[in-house]
């Protein structure tokens, strides 16, 4: 199969990924986290699963971040840095096709960490109210194409930066990114014409990432918009498609 | 043989037509769906997030070093909150109390939300309540304490824990002359001349600047004598079973030598509608 | 037929505004199907460059290379290579037979293939019983073997190696040069570079020598010994410390 070598290295850095030793504390603390919640509902008025629904999605979106940059940053460029990748690459495996496979290993990472704390949120939730709840599915679904667009992202910024500075860029992309909405109201309002039309630009240079937070329909039971999840979807696919191609191109010049 | 450099053939080029497509294909249907989702996202109204975490010592346990950050946190979403509303114009400020109150929890000493906070807060209940908390950790500040008495003045119309919050805020360093003045006015406003007195004194026996305290003493002997009156006044009533047709008549009838002269060269009257003493350098409180 | 064939080879690394550094000059360089070269220089002579231009890890800033009359990206022809770095590092979360798999994948072989040529290299490399033991836990020696096990996974033509022997006790070494030997017979095409010119010397048909990024000398190892016929070499490091001084 011609794209047999993308799957080969998608495996071996998920392999590799489970194995270390700081991924499994990223998801030991999640979990705690989660569970902990049984133990903070008591010190709550109301519906007791709201805290649950929250903190569990706080905790997907926060630690998929933080596992995205730890393996993300660190792990590929201990790879460039450390000649793991120069008996690779002789290979006959395109450089592309290197980079979508690690791509996709990363990303299998995280996803296998969000499941694994979505999980528990739902066992906690069906022992408190019995039942299982296919908004918090769609939500997690929704922070996941997030977090696959910060995993092309994060990846783009090793194909050309050391790790300490990719891991603020992507901070401070991440911070952009959830903010840049308000920004753009509040200039809306009160901003001179060049101040808007700069703000235009940057709202859709910049990934909106508030566009994948429907967790406050979630909790609340509210109905999401019809087509939402397809919008997001292509939204999420489209631009992290792009990412991948601009770091693919660096990456096929990059010398080692 | 030497490897040539192959001139780009058409398969190249072919293979960067269908990237260069790809790329707007790509661009394109990112830059739609973002504008599609804001437009879904400004329409649907999403239900404010206020964290539902309680007041108390629970919130203490969970800030661990953030504090201050917290307590930033929360005073701006309150802010932000209170803006949206104030823009959609819906005067829907529910959770706004709640922000603050989150807000001071983590950081009682934050100032700015205790005085900035009050004056947006819908009810004036709620603004009373949050400068109260403020109060017991600026307890030398005469500023919200006297905000409090404004309040009480202003909008409730209750006079008399105007007056107690402005003579509680008297007797805190660096407050301004007019501060012991409007105790007493609102003491007297409220039917208790005597603290109203009390409160005067109180600020003429510690002022130093001889014009203030010319001035003090004159609204003192003007109190006093609107004591005095209506003491002699019940009297009267008491002796002839109804009020006098004015003040001339205590004269008349021998209850009191003379009427006082007035400190700022008014007259002292009855008003019949208020039922009691007023001057008509001051004749109601209000209308000065 | 020549397995390498190298025509003007040159390298410069920019360093913002400053004059790049050359690192590799016009270098031209035929390398024969089933001959052995050895690529020797003092440091810095640019003996791992040309081994990573050769690979394709890095680019060229002008000059041809051509591998097998095709060129180097060409994925037929990667299949015919094997690579060792210097000093090689691999996945350290992943075991032998892990990392060997996945590089049997990359060579699109099938499940069958692979395990055969894993069983074969590892026995070959005594790591037979390491097989399922993470790679963090090799010691030096033991990376270099699974090196020489990835090496030869896919049966290349063509061998590059970059300072095989070096930071080997003398027991490392003589498997390696066994291996490269057993190789040579085989008829399989080898370059690799060496600072241990007694190694070279019974190893190699031809012996290039790089200084400062040029190619000063290429010729074979009888003959560099015999160079001065008033006063006979005894040794290719005479010959060689000869060659460097000029």
């Amino acid at each position: 199969m011609k794209y047999q070598p993308i799957f080969s290295i998608a495996h071996m850095t998920l392999r590799e990924g489970v194995r270390n030793k700081i991924f499994y504390n990223i998801v030991l603390f999640g979990l705690l986290i989660i569970a902990s919640s049984l133990v903070l509902n008591k010190m709550t008025v109301g519906d007791e699963t709201k805290i649950i629904k929250d903190l569990g999605l706080t905790c997907i979106s926060l630690f998929g971040l933080l596992t995205i940059l730890v393996l993300g940053t660190n792990h590929l460029y201990h790879e460039f840095e450390e000649k793991i990748i120069y008996t690779v690459l002789v290979k006959p495996i395109v450089r592309r096709h290197y980079l979508v496979g690690k791509y996709l290993g990363m990303l299998s990472i995280v996803v296998i960490q969000s499941a694994a704390m979505y999980v528990l949120m739902e066992i906690l939730l069906c022992a408190l109210k019995g039942m299982v709840s296919w908004m918090l599915l769609k939500a997690v679904y929704s922070l996941l194409l997030e977090l696959s667009l910060l995993c092309a992202l994060a990846i783009l910024f090793t194909t050309f930066m050391r790790p300490q500075l990719s891991v603020i860029t992507i901070l401070a992309v991440y911070l952009i990114g959830h903010s840049i909405s308000e920004v753009r109201m509040l200039v809306a309002e009160e901003g001179s014409l060049l101040a808007q039309g700069m703000i235009e630009i940057a709202y859709y240079l910049f990934p909106n990432f508030d566009h994948f937070d429907i967790s406050s329909q979630v909790v609340h039971n509210l109905p999401l918009a019809p087509f939402y999840l397809t919008l997001v979807t292509v939204y999420g696919v489209f631009y992290t498609m792009i990412v991948l191609m601009v770091s693919a191109q660096i990456f096929s010049r990059k010398e080692f | 043989m030497a490897k040539m450099q192959t001139p780009p053939s058409i398969k190249t080029y072919l293979a960067l037509m269908k990237s260069m497509a790809l790329v707007v294909v790509l661009a394109g249907g990112t830059y739609l769906s973002a504008g599609k989702l804001s437009l879904v996202r400004e329409n649907s109204p999403l239900p404010d997030d206020p964290l539902y975490l309680p007041n108390g010592n629970y919130l203490q346990l969970i800030s661990l070093d953030f504090d201050g950050v917290l307590s930033d946190l929360f005073w701006i979403k309150g802010a932000l909150y209170f803006g949206s509303h104030y823009r959609k114009k819906d005067h829907d400020y529910k959770w706004l109390a709640h922000f603050l109150d989150l807000s001071t929890e983590f950081d009682p000493y934050y100032y700015d939300v205790y005085w900035y906070g009050s004056s947006i807060l819908p009810s004036v209940e709620e603004s009373i309540r949050l400068l109260e908390k403020g109060r017991t950790y600026f307890s030398t500040d005469w500023k919200m304490t006297e905000m409090i008495g404004f309040y009480y003045h202003f909008y409730l119309k209750d006079y008399l824990s105007a007056g107690r919050y402005y003579e509680m805020a008297s007797l805190l360093p660096g407050h301004p002359p007019y501060v012991p003045s409007l105790a007493g006015r609102f003491y007297t406003e409220a039917g208790d001349i005597d603290s109203g007195i009390r409160v005067l004194k109180n600020f003429y026996d510690t002022c130093s600047k001889e014009d203030l305290k010319e001035d003090f003493a004159k609204r003192i002997t003007q109190l006093e004598d609107i004591k005095c009156l209506e003491e002699k006044l019940s009297v009267f009533r008491k002796k002839y079973q109804r009020a006098p047709r004015d003040l001339s008549e205590l004269v008349e009838r021998g209850l009191i030598s003379s009427l006082p002269k007035e400190p700022y060269g008014g007259k002292y009257l009855w008003d019949s509608s208020q039922q009691r003493v007023v001057s008509t350098t001051f004749p109601r409180y209000g209308s000065t | 037929m020549s397995a390498i064939t190298i025509e003007g080879l040159s390298k410069y690394y920019h360093n913002g505004y400053a004059r790049g550094k050359k690192v590799l000059d016009n270098l031209t360089l035929t390398v024969y199907q089933g001959e052995v070269l050895g690529l020797l220089g003092p440091n810095g002579a640019g003996k791992t460059t040309t081994f990573k231009l050769l690979t394709g890890l890095i680019f060229p800033t002008s000059g041809n290379i051509s591998i097998f009359n095709r060129e180097i990206t060409d994925p037929s022809v990667r299949k015919l290579i094997g690579f060792l770095p210097e000093n090689p590092q691999f996945h350290r979360y992943l075991t032998a037979e892990e990392l060997l798999t996945c590089y049997g994948e990359l060579f699109s072989l099938s499940k069958n293939e692979i395990k055969e040529k894993i069983n074969y290299v590892l026995k070959l490399v005594d790591l037979d019983d390491a097989r399922h033991l993470l790679l963090n836990k090799f010691s030096k020696g033991m990376i270099q073997r699974i090196g020489i096990a990835q090496l030869l996974l896919n049966d290349p033509e063509l061998l590059i190696l970059d300072e095989p022997l070096s930071g080997l006790d003398p027991m490392g070494r003589k498997v390696v040069s066994e291996m490269l030997l057993t190789m040579k017979k085989k008829g399989k095409t080898i370059i690799f570079s060496s600072h241990i010119l007694s190694d070279v010397e019974s190893i190699c048909d031809r012996v290039a020598i790089l200084v400062r990024g040029t190619l000063v000398t290429v010729d074979t190892v009888a003959n560099l010994l015999h160079a001065f016929s008033d006063s006979p070499v005894s040794s290719l490091e005479e010959a060689f410390m000869e060659r460097v001084a000029q």
